[in-house]
């Protein structure tokens, strides 16, 4: 009777190391605000995304509106985000 | 007293005996669906024997998704792909390609378009470890070949996160992060394409045409979308050649003038190209500059001029100047990154189509 040998197998895996970060604080409304509308350039993602300034624009009285596009294939950087620090809310847009 | 050997970080699951191991490996998700060659502490001290650094070296971090890649890691997947330790360099240098800050390689982990990872090997090296260069040079047969291929998906599964299955999501054990919508064979072994240097000698190989010198060891790693055969065997001059290549090129809808594009020609093909005493320069100029269509030509063969991912659906009225914007399918003729590769019988080109960057480096 041949018996199974004993063996140890080491995990080939990887786990992420996340931050702990927390959520930004809730508006109480977009009355006088400034929003931006981003999408990451793929098909219908700026449709929509301005579909939902459209009707955001209609139900509160924005001060104003930020346009950006970003790229998917990468992190965040912060030549594709201009305009950010004058947004008080933001709304992605993620194609495919 | 002996040294004391360096202590492996990673976690041991035990198993009895090799064919338990593997079950364990596919029950963890940790395979490619074909079997592994079980990761003991053994077989991987053995590997890191190969390259002279500590195995908690960290050899970057796939930013995107919080990843520290150790060597050790790298180890534990080249031993599952099957690798020999002479192979570990190599897939240390092609990691070292991937992780490094200045390419973006994120889109060949987690894209839905299916892109597999290619190399392209230069150097001494593809001997010194037994590569296959000639006959079936991106198919099946060569252990080197294929096992550093495979070794790099292992490592985007295990290692990136690039766990594949969408819509199976229920059933995975771990996070379907490969959301490829088709996937595609090459996302097995990828596409290995080490040179045929010594066909033409006279004929500088890529790493040299790029300012290496002939005796570096080079890879160039690319990200792929996939291959386009092309026949040339009726072809029997140098820009025979180089219209019949353009001339498919020009028609896949990828005239954005953008990007860059693999091109190997097996030795039948090359040597008409050498015969009539064309450089390899010429060669890439005289497909770019074939390939080169106009705005005006793209809207009258109805291909949309916003880019390949738009269709042929944009019925876009031609407009002044639509005759003088012109475009070819790579960004310049030194976006063409030619090799002869394959075995002595046929002529073809084989056309890899970019997805995301490429980047040589020499080890």
């Amino acid at each position: 009777m041949t018996i199974a040998q004993r063996l140890s197998v080491l995990d080939p895996t990887v786990q992420p190391a996340t931050d702990r970060c927390g959520g930004a604080a809730r508006l109480d409304s977009l009355d006088g605000k400034v929003i931006g509308l981003y999408n990451n350039g793929k098909p219908n993602a700026a449709r929509l995304v301005e579909l939902v300034g459209e009707e955001l624009g209609r139900r509160y009285a924005l001060q104003g509106v930020v346009r950006g596009v970003y790229s998917a294939s990468h992190g965040m950087r912060r030549e594709e985000w201009a305009g950010i620090e004058q947004c008080d809310a933001i709304v992605l847009a993620t194609g495919d | 007293m002996g040294v004391p050997m360096t202590v492996l970080s990673s976690a041991a699951y035990e198993a009895d005996g090799e064919a338990d191991a593997l079950e364990l490996c596919y029950r963890n998700g940790w395979t490619d669906g074909l079997p592994v060659v079980p990761p003991t502490e053994e077989r991987v001290r053995r590997m890191l024997a190969a390259v002279p650094r500590e195995p908690a070296e960290v050899l970057g971090v796939y930013r995107e998704r919080g990843r520290q890649i150790t060597l050790e890691k790298v180890a534990i997947n080249a031993v599952m792909a099957g690798c020999l330790p002479e192979y570990l360099p190599l897939v240390v240098a092609i990691v070292e390609v991937l992780l490094d800050p200045r390419y973006d390689f994120h889109a060949a982990n987690a894209s839905t378009g299916s892109p597999a990872l290619g190399f392209i090997v230069n150097g001494p090296i593809r001997d010194a470890i037994g590569m296959n260069y000639q006959g079936n040079v991106l198919g099946p047969g060569n252990r080197a070949n294929a096992t550093i291929g495979r070794a790099l998906r292992l490592l985007q599964i295990n290692a990136f996160g690039s766990v594949p299955g969408a819509g199976l999501d229920e059933a995975s054990p771990l996070p379907i992060l490969d959301r490829a919508t088709l996937g595609q064979p090459g996302k097995y072994a990828g596409f290995h394409l080490p040179e045929y240097e010594e066909a033409y000698p006279d004929w500088p190989p890529l790493h040299v045409e790029r300012g290496f010198a002939r005796d570096q060891n080079v890879v160039t790693v690319f990200a792929t979308g996939g291959g386009l055969q092309i026949s040339l065997h009726v072809e029997q001059r140098a820009e025979q050649i180089a219209e019949t290549v353009a001339h498919q090129l020009a028609h896949l809808g990828r005239n954005t003038g953008q990007g860059w594009l693999v091109l190997a020609l097996t030795p039948e093909a090359a040597r008409i190209v050498v015969r009539d005493g064309w450089s390899r320069a010429q060669l890439r100029e005289a497909i770019y500059a074939r390939a080169t269509r106009s705005t005006a030509w793209l809207k009258q063969n109805g291909w949309s001029t916003g880019g390949f991912l738009h269709g042929a659906l944009s019925n876009a009225p031609l407009a002044p100047g639509d005759e003088l914007q012109q475009k070819s399918v790579v960004r310049g003729p030194d976006d063409i990154y030619l090799v002869v590769a394959g075995g002595p019988a046929g002529a073809w080109a084989y056309v890899l189509l970019p997805y995301g960057p490429i980047a040589a480096k020499a080890f």
